[in-house]
């Protein structure tokens, strides 16, 4: 079986887990959307104020959902010793660490998809037209989060703290992933020229790129017993 | 064993650094002819952050030869170090806070440079909260390993996404004159000092990977002691 | 921010509260880490020693 199979693979088995249960997924949408509905009173139900913050309220949203779904993700291989048969699968460690990364990008780009048009309906904006664009910001951005959460996720995962670990070591390191989604999101809502995201987006794309090549380096010390 | 007779020695050559770096800082420096007698936290702030900036390099290399080789003493100098460089970094933020606060009418501002340091201590704050709770000493040095590796090199895209969204901001030289902008009997206080903080740092990383080491043994009998 | 150090800088406030703060703090940190250093090591010795102490009792 070649290399990419096995990603595959190990990405169907954690989907289709999850499609049966849908339950790391329920939790994330339904996280997501109190967030979205608290901002209203958080904000004082403002509508401009809540429009001008849009980008950023809603990277705050896809952030902490998303550290729900990540902690999720290699918790379960944990319960059961799921690690111990993971691990004797007859397939380099880089391919687990990327059938996760699969897994982890596909369920928060869902939940982002759900958001973003409840998004629109809750606070009366047009995004339906920006879509494509916004998809554009939000791909990027989110491969380098769960390739990020992913690594790191593995570390948490046996820890009694765990569940304010994730967040403390993943929310510093991926400031200027946040920051960039959040510009560039900013440049697609306001209607502003695109080539105005196209800085975020490069910046994006690096951080993308150190991260997926130090995870790939550096994930089999981590699994290794 | 490099033992107590280097431990002692950087810890005098420190001590005798600090108190000559206050001097030239405090009386055969000028004040500074914009900025008058406040600006002589610079000779504090300035080895302060430089330093800490090595000592996390030094985790940064000493990291990635634990991984190539799984050797204890680089695990002990990483983490070490990386304690070492929290502190500093957290001295050093501090006192440029309050060198901010007359100069600059303000405690904190969201300075490139400032914010990215902050990010770093953050980072690396997070470090020695995973290794203080992971119990198994060999994963907790592999995790901090990888951890200390990704934690650097997020460094230069942590401050060019800083850099970017603060463009609106203040050049540098407020925060760190360059060599150009010094005058010579101020670049001779601000080298003496910084001298005098990488002897300290130099003192305090050998103290403490003394009890690094310790840990180790520790653990090591405890381990005998249970079989 | 905004403020021109020009005009801020040397003027009207004392600066040497501010000096004194940020030197003091420092060494107050430096010293606290130290103390914390040293304790922590000769808490660790102590317990290799009595650790030590206790394998070879337990031996004859």
């Amino acid at each position: 079986m070649s290399f990419v199979r096995r990603v595959v693979a190990i990405a169907r088995k954690d989907l289709l887990a999850e499609w049966r249960d849908r339950e790391s997924f329920s939790a994330m949408f339904f996280f997501a959307f109190l967030v979205l509905f608290l901002f209203n009173f958080a904000l004082g139900g403002d509508q401009t104020l809540i429009r001008g913050a849009s980008s950023g309220l809603l990277w705050l949203a896809f952030t902490f959902t998303s550290v729900l779904g990540l902690a999720r993700s290699v918790q379960g291989e944990l319960e059961n010793d799921c690690l111990d048969g993971l691990l004797l699968y007859p397939a380099p460690r880089e391919a687990i660490y990327l059938g996760k990364l699969l897994v982890n990008f596909t369920v928060i780009l869902v939940v982002e998809l759900v958001i973003f048009p409840l998004f629109a309906v809750l606070y009366n904006m047009d995004l339906w037209s920006r879509l494509p664009k916004l998809l554009l910001i939000a791909v990027p951005g989110t491969i380098g989060f769960a390739a990020a959460g992913t690594l790191l996720s593995a570390m948490t995962a046996g820890l009694k703290a765990r569940d304010a670990m994730l967040p403390f070591l993943l929310f510093p390191l991926t400031i200027p992933l946040i920051l960039s989604a959040v510009k560039g999101t900013e440049v697609v809502l306001r209607g502003d020229p695109f080539e105005l995201a196209v800085p975020w987006l490069k910046l994006m794309v690096a951080f993308d790129t150190v991260i997926l090549v130090a995870s790939l380096l550096t994930f089999e010390y981590l699994v290794e017993e | 064993m490099i033992g107590r007779g280097l431990e002692r020695a950087l810890g005098i050559l420190a001590v005798i650094g600090l108190v000559t770096g206050l001097y030239t800082g405090f009386l055969y420096a000028p004040p500074d002819a914009v900025q008058g007698e406040v600006q002589r936290i610079m000779y504090l702030h300035v080895p302060l952050i430089l330093v800490s900036y090595f000592a996390f390099f030094v985790v940064f290399v000493t990291s990635i030869l634990y991984l190539a080789r799984r050797c204890e003493r680089h695990d002990a100098i990483a983490h070490s170090s990386a304690e070492i460089g929290v502190l500093f970094t957290a001295l050093a933020i501090a006192a440029g806070s309050i060198w901010g606060r007359p100069t600059w009418g303000t405690w904190w501002t969201w300075d490139a440079r400032l914010t990215t340091t902050t990010i770093l201590l953050l980072i690396f704050i997070g470090y020695l909260m995973l290794r203080a709770l992971v119990d198994d000493p060999s994963r907790g040095a592999t995790f901090g390993a990888v951890l200390g590796i990704i934690g650097f090199l997020d460094v230069p895209i942590i401050h060019m996404s800083v850099v970017w969204w603060r463009t609106l901001h203040q050049p540098a030289s407020v925060l760190r004159p360059g060599p150009s902008t010094v005058a010579p009997d101020m670049q001779v206080a601000l080298y003496t000092n910084l001298a005098a903080f990488v002897l300290l740092y130099g003192y305090f990383l050998v103290k403490r990977v003394r009890l690094e080491k310790a840990r180790w043994e520790l653990i090591r009998l405890r381990m005998e002691g249970a079989a | 921010m905004g403020a021109d150090p020009a005009e801020d800088g040397g003027g009207g406030v004392n600066p040497w509260p501010y000096i004194l703060a940020a030197y003091l703090l420092a060494a107050v940190g430096l010293l606290c880490y130290l103390l914390s250093v040293s304790r922590r090591t000769k808490a660790m010795v102590a317990q290799i020693a009595t650790l030590r102490r206790f394998s070879k009792d337990t031996m004859r």
